[in-house]
């Protein structure tokens, strides 16, 4: 499965929601294989199999930033790297999601899911874990609207 | 509202905001665990309290799952 833009972050991208403000709160959760996302996925209590216990607990996706990528014709949604720390966790990582907090999992919406890609990162005997958007060493790109 | 009623809903309010930061599956364990430490020890609320102040309210969330961390084992 690929990754995936939920249609609730597609629309409140394009009205309320401002990636860039760094007043709005967005974070990002971990979620095993056994979640399934589908673009119909709305608010955060639809998402399932969220890590738990070990140390995890959910974190801020900060330094956020829209970037115009005229190469690829599309705006590029960045942000720094997120890190998880503190981990003793045995469980497997399939799903960053990304989402934007408002006051509780019913309300809070979801941006996108990303694909840690095959059966997932085994976070066993790691105390920290970061995801590095794009592959990049600090700052990179989360997702992208074309 | 008196000082201790001040720094009780400041702790209330910290507590809160570190359980949104847990898995829902985590959430329920995660106080009842800061409730037990809350009795037990009479500096827990202060530390919270600190904490969140010097590593802004995301923090009081890693205080709660290090207590539940340690209540699982």
């Amino acid at each position: 499965m690929a990754n995936v833009a939920y249609n609730k972050g597609k629309t409140i991208l394009g009205g309320s929601a401002d990636w860039s403000d760094g007043a709005q709160t967005y974070r990002a959760l971990l979620c095993t294989s056994a979640y399934v996302p589908t673009t119909n996925d709305d608010f955060v209590a639809a998402v399932t199999n969220e890590l738990s216990g070990g140390g995890y607990v959910r974190q801020a996706v900060v330094n956020r930033s829209v970037v115009e990528d005229a190469a690829n014709d599309r705006g590029n949604y960045v942000a720094d790297n997120t890190q998880w720390t503190g981990l003793s966790s045995i469980e497997r990582v399939k799903w960053v999601v990304v989402f934007k907090f408002n006051t509780n999992d019913a309300d809070s919406e979801l941006i996108a899911a990303l694909d840690m890609g095959g059966a997932g990162v085994d976070l066993t005997n790691l105390t920290e874990w970061t995801v590095r958007y794009d592959g990049q060493p600090l700052n990179g790109r989360v997702f992208s609207i074309t | 509202m008196t000082d201790s009623d001040r720094a009780a809903a400041d702790y209330d309010a910290a507590i809160e905001h570190g359980l949104q930061l847990l898995s829902p599956a985590d959430r329920e364990p995660a106080k009842a665990a800061a409730d037990r430490l809350l009795m037990s020890d009479t500096t827990f609320a202060a530390h919270v309290l600190k904490f969140c102040a010097d590593f802004g309210p995301d923090s009081v969330a890693g205080i709660l799952a290090h207590e539940l961390s340690k209540a699982s084992r």
